[in-house]
């Protein structure tokens, strides 16, 4: 009777361990996703001012963003896998995929717009998708 | 003199390749120059292996992997062989990658399409280009790269953060320390890769050194490689300052070109971009020609630039062969920076194996005379290898824990 109790308090102890840790490395994941969107729309804002400056050629500037924007979209199908357990969870990944989202359109529009006018008129999109996802991410930050 | 002058600054040009450039923006994007001491470990490493094997080619007037095969016995040989020849290859693909990435720079047009032209121009100039001409023109246009030491000084950087950051481990608080250790192989890697001493000494033969060059290729290596090694410390510095602040991790090969372009505007972008081509374009001629080399004197076959395509067919068909693997592999749609960053850390894996055969022939009189190494040569050498075997055991765990790098 006492194994019996040992084993099935071992069990739940271990499953409620594993539970915690899949949490943990969940949000690590969405940590992960926000830093590489983070890094792509800092990037693209860089290479827009570097090029409104006169700085930078347009084929350079073409080029970084359309690899920003291939860098973000990686980052958007990494959520996908991410194992949701928890109504919290859940409501993180979605913010976090709306951020990303925006992100993605954001980059993507700007390099649209620099092949078709060689300028992009405005980055107000980019620079709210960045305030978004640095939000986010000193959230997830705060909350592990 | 002017023999002198221009091997150094060969060398400093050549220095650098794709896996370099790509390494050193993506530590210092992500941790400063606390990995500055990695870069130093590797030039340093460097400098003894190419000059180590410079000496035993030009003495011996034989290459690499014919004494591994005589001195080791073919089947250990076959090991050295088929690693050093696998590492190469993704090296090769590394570089004709890193050429059409350098070309979309300028074009804005994909990658994917400059990688079968730029294996094509590689073919052509290993085919008719005289080895002294595409040897000394890559490594003079890959001087453009000095560029980044200009935007490094453009950039006025905080000296003491830098020297803080040189002595303590930073990063960007979310970086662990396994991958710092990650990056430390990685950089290690870069600096010593095997390619480099390949050609170096194949270089050596097929230039006709004898014991009478000795000096000069002394001189090559240890002015020309640590300068080459300043130009890495100034890429990791140009994105210590602009992109670590904005926490801007590098992942592509585009981004490595914002701190150049703040710096110095579209004549330095210009420049360096130019560099880039030249430098990849210089390593993707080295690494197919070492391809060549390494299974070529295994087999005995007749190789060389030296000779007629005709008569050393074999050698020119196995060159083709790895270009068509490369560029097969390229189009495959696999991102170049991703093979760039495997083939440093799979460098870094191999290298004992070419490092320690070479270390055994230096100090043989039977085929080096009185010119073995000497004592303090030997003593710094042995402390290499101790140095190699740690970071060949560590660099596969320390990829898988990191995800590469992750």
């Amino acid at each position: 009777m006492r194994i019996l109790r040992c084993t099935v308090g071992l069990t739940l102890s271990v499953c409620l361990f594993a539970g915690c840790s899949q949490q943990a490395a969940a949000t690590d994941d969405l940590i992960h996703a926000l830093s590489e969107s983070h890094s792509a729309i800092a990037s693209s804002l860089l290479a827009i001012q570097l090029y409104e400056q006169q700085r930078s050629t347009r084929a350079a500037t073409e080029t970084l963003l359309g690899d920003m924007a291939g860098q973000i979209a990686d980052a958007e199908r990494a959520l996908e896998p991410i194992t949701i357990d928890s109504p919290q969870l859940q409501s993180d990944r979605n913010a976090v995929s709306d951020a990303i989202h925006a992100g993605a359109t954001s980059v993507l529009s700007s390099r649209d717009e620099l092949e078709r006018s060689g300028a992009v008129d405005s980055t107000a999109g980019l620079e709210s998708a960045g305030s978004q996802v640095d939000s986010l991410l000193s959230e997830l930050r705060s909350s592990r | 003199m002017f023999g002198l002058a221009l091997g150094i600054l060969t060398a400093i040009g050549g220095f650098l390749d794709i896996g370099d450039l790509v390494t050193n923006a993506v530590v210092g994007s992500r941790f400063g120059l606390s990995l500055g001491w990695a870069v130093v470990v590797g030039v340093i490493g460097i400098c003894i292996f190419a000059q180590m094997s410079g000496r035993v080619a030009a003495v011996s007037g034989r290459a690499t992997f014919e004494l591994i095969r005589e001195r080791l016995g073919p089947r250990v040989a076959i090991l050295n062989l088929g690693a050093s020849f696998l590492i190469n290859l993704m090296t090769l693909t590394a570089e004709v990658g890193g050429v059409a990435l350098a070309v979309q720079l300028i074009t804005s047009v994909s990658y994917l399409l400059w990688v079968p032209l730029a294996a094509v121009a590689v073919w052509l100039v290993i085919w008719r280009v005289k080895f002294t001409i595409m040897e000394n023109v890559a490594g003079l246009v890959g001087l453009c790269l000095i560029g980044f030491l200009v935007a490094f000084f453009l950039l006025n950087p905080d000296w003491g953060e830098l020297g803080r950051q040189a002595v303590q481990r930073v990063s960007t608080g979310t970086e662990k320390v396994s991958t710092y250790w990650f990056y430390a192989v990685a950089l290690f890697g870069a600096a010593m890769t095997p390619y480099e001493v390949f050609f170096f000494s194949s270089g050596a033969v097929e230039e006709g050194w004898t014991v009478k060059d000795l000096a000069q290729s002394r001189a090559n290596v240890i002015v020309g490689f640590p300068l080459g090694g300043v130009l890495s410390l100034a890429i990791a510095g140009c994105a210590a300052v602009v992109l670590l602040p904005q926490l801007i991790a590098v992942t592509a090969l585009s981004q490595v070109m914002l701190p150049v372009a703040q710096a110095g505007g579209k004549i330095l972008l210009g420049l360096i971009i130019l560099g880039v081509v030249a430098a990849t374009f210089g390593a993707a001629l080295e690494t197919t020609l070492s391809a060549g080399y390494t299974i070529a004197q295994f087999f005995g076959w007749s190789w060389g630039k030296f000779r007629p395509p005709a008569r050393a067919a074999r050698f020119h068909l196995l060159m083709i062969i790895c270009l068509i693997v490369a560029i097969a592999t390229l189009l495959t749609g696999v991102d170049p920076i991703t093979v760039t960053e495997i083939s440093v850390v799979f460098s870094a894996v191999a290298l004992p194996l070419t490092y320690l055969p070479i270390l055994i022939v230096a100090n043989d009189p039977e085929y080096l005379g009185e010119h073995v190494n000497g004592r303090l040569l030997n003593g710094v050498a042995l402390f290499y290898m101790v140095i190699i075997l740690v970071a060949s055991i560590a660099a596969i765990p320390l990829l898988i824990i990191t995800g590469a790098g992750q």
